[in-house]
């Protein structure tokens, strides 16, 4: 664990709640993304976010440091959106959920500047997405916490409680069924273009 | 393909591979185009959810969630205090029922004061003796009925001790079966919450009846409380006055190194840096994506990646970029662009990233090295090099000559472009005793 960590938990302990704020603008955004791409949904990942935190506010003292506490914090946020996910509706498509609510700003707006830039981004951030969602829970979460989060294989197990021997076959098998539906999303779009200019008409 | 061969690819992806394995794998990626086609759309799978939208919550979440953590305390801090104030207002209840019995039983008693027994009882006798009117009634007549009248007081204040003190005990039951299951409603409620920091909760400070000196005892003075901190921070080279003594400062810092620029313009200091690099004729390629940005007038941080370089070669490269740059001219747009140079070592996760830019397993980049005093030799080891020669013609491997050469690219690009392809195709394994730089360029504008 991070000393860091460790020092903020500690006066944490000490009755010192800005120092749990530190800890919570420290993991907020890595873990709201994580929860954002599980969901899919915005306002649950916030709610779960902010669930996730209040939960390891309650039990920090339960918290031994035996792993880090991020992984122990990621840990209690995938407990609390697999709930969510369970008992919520059908997942919205992000287009959908982002005309209800304000879309957070993205990390270098002048990157995005560009509308042309920017709409192509989105597209293919919805279509990667859509792909997302329609994996199993046990294959998105593995490839979010790879591929999104760059966590290593032993962090991964870590945290999904599972063997690292585990954790590589569902990799494996997540990538090819990620690929599968990508391909097969890619097919079923030229297809509709090609019908497109006939149906203009 | 089999299971086994595709599980392969997912492993190089995933950089997790033995050196067995991914040796297997890359003898299966030369031997297949299928498995070249595959293990090409992974990585970009991989590349595509690595740069999906980042999102941020914003500085606002954290305040809220300390602002959460406050309630979560004063409520945690009031169901503690709670038993406290049940217990003094339990007394307080008991107290309340058991009131208007008292009152009762000394209001009966105060009306019997008022109309004693006694009276009545002479007042019956009387009445008895009604065919006597005659005789006087005398004091003594009165004085001989007063023990008896005594004897029931006696008696009636007994009985009202009595029923006082069993109707206290009532109430007392009472309150105590009627409040008992909230009690034990809270303690438990109690057992099931952690017991929690106070935060910033303080419990009342008792006054002091008389004042207190504290005093400490001069222990630590001997001992010295400052500790040292040694701060290693990585040159920043200044870019008006660069010259030969700032070239050794770079080479010093390693060969596989990442020279952080800031400059005016982006575009203007990819013209100088082409220019110094066509000065030494090292074959460059630019990333298509690039021009379209610098076209829109839009800025965007960008790498260029110079790979087997003689340290020779490094000197010159800076020098001429430095001379092309700040070159006198007459226009506005030929003011030097390059503001300084952050000089570091290219650590284990600036590799990673480098080789998920460009597409490539992360062996395939130079390997990182200690930083070591700056060679001012060009020959590159020729043991080493002629022993890697040989194994991978153990091997079976083809035997491709490194070069030179350099890629500007930009870090959002995916899938991969044209000319990323083309720098892929024409590298080879790299040199390692060669200087390899990593140009990170962060414009203004």
């Amino acid at each position: 664990m991070a000393d860091d960590d460790r020092t903020l938990i500690a006066r944490c302990l000490q009755g010192r709640v800005e120092a749990f704020g530190e800890l919570v603008r420290r993991y907020q955004d890595r873990l709201y993304n994580a929860v954002y791409r599980f969901l899919g949904n915005a306002e649950d990942a916030r709610d779960v976010v902010q669930e996730a935190f209040l939960s390891a506010f309650r039990s920090l003292r339960r918290f031994r440091g035996g792993s880090q506490f991020f992984t122990w914090l990621y840990r209690i946020a995938i407990n609390h959106a697999v709930d969510c996910k369970r008992r919520s509706k059908p997942v919205r498509a992000l287009s959908e959920a982002d005309q209800d609510h304000p879309k957070p700003e993205p990390a270098d707006p002048s990157v995005f500047a560009n509308p042309d830039w920017q709409l192509q981004r989105l597209e293919e951030d919805e279509r990667l997405q859509q792909a997302l969602s329609q994996l199993s829970s046990e294959y998105r979460m593995v490839l979010i916490l790879r591929d999104i989060d760059e966590l290593s294989y032993e962090q991964i197990a870590d945290i999904l409680d599972i063997p690292l021997g585990t954790v590589r076959s569902r990799l494996h098998r997540a990538r090819l069924e990620l690929r599968r539906l990508l391909e097969q999303m890619e097919k079923d779009s030229s297809s509709s273009s090609v019908f497109a200019p006939e149906l203009k008409r | 393909m089999t299971d086994a061969e595709k599980q392969l690819l997912t492993g190089l992806v995933d950089g997790a591979l033995s050196v067995e394995e991914k040796e297997r794998a890359e003898a299966l990626l030369r031997s297949s185009p299928e498995a070249q086609q595959l293990f090409a759309a992974l990585m970009n799978d991989s590349l595509r959810l690595k740069y999906l939208r980042r999102e941020q919550l914003g500085d606002a979440f954290a305040a809220h969630m300390v602002q959460l953590a406050r309630r979560e305390v004063a409520e945690v801090a009031r169901r503690r205090l709670w038993p406290l104030y049940w217990r003094k207002w339990a007394s307080v209840a008991v107290a309340a029922v058991v009131l208007p019995f008292i009152a009762w039983g000394t209001f009966l008693l105060l009306r019997q004061l008022v109309s004693p027994p006694g009276l009545n009882f002479v007042e019956e006798n009387r009445q008895a003796r009604q065919p006597e009117p005659s005789i006087p009634e005398s004091s003594a007549a009165q004085d001989s009925v007063n023990p008896a009248g005594h004897q029931h007081w006696l008696t009636v204040l007994g009985q009202l001790e009595q029923t006082g003190r069993q109707l206290g005990e009532h109430a007392a039951r009472f309150v105590e079966e009627s409040l008992s299951p909230l009690g034990s409603a809270l303690t438990s409620a109690w057992r099931d919450v952690e017991p929690l920091v106070l935060g910033d909760w303080q419990p009342a400070i008792p006054a002091l009846s008389e004042p207190i000196v504290l005093t400490s005892p001069v222990r630590d003075i001997g001992r010295n409380s400052f500790r040292t901190l040694e701060l290693h921070l990585p040159p920043l080279l200044g870019w008006e006055r660069f010259g030969r003594a700032e070239v050794q400062t770079v080479l010093a810092q390693g060969q596989f190194l990442v020279l952080d620029i800031s400059c005016r313009d982006g575009e203007r200091t990819w013209e100088r840096i082409h220019q110094a690099l066509r000065s030494l004729k090292i074959p460059t390629g630019l990333d298509d994506r690039l021009p379209s940005f610098w076209k829109r007038r839009q800025s965007t941080v960008y790498f260029v990646y110079i790979e087997n370089l003689s340290a020779e070669q490094v000197g010159e490269f800076l020098l001429a970029l430095h001379r092309e740059d700040t070159r006198p001219g007459a226009k506005a747009h030929t003011e030097p662009q390059i503001r300084s140079l952050l000089v570091q070592p290219v650590q284990a996760e600036g590799r990673q990233r480098l080789a998920d830019l460009l597409g490539l397993p992360v062996g395939a980049l130079p390997e990182l090295a200690s930083p070591k005093p700056p060679s001012t030799s060009s020959e590159p080891n020729l043991q080493d090099d002629t022993l890697r020669k040989l194994e991978q013609v153990a091997r079976g491997q083809p035997i491709r000559r490194p070069i030179t050469q350099a890629l500007a690219f930009s870090p959002l690009r995916y899938p991969a472009s044209k000319q990323i392809h083309q720098f892929r195709q024409q590298r080879g394994q790299p040199r390692q005793d060669a200087y390899h730089l990593i140009l990170l360029l962060r414009p203004e504008r």
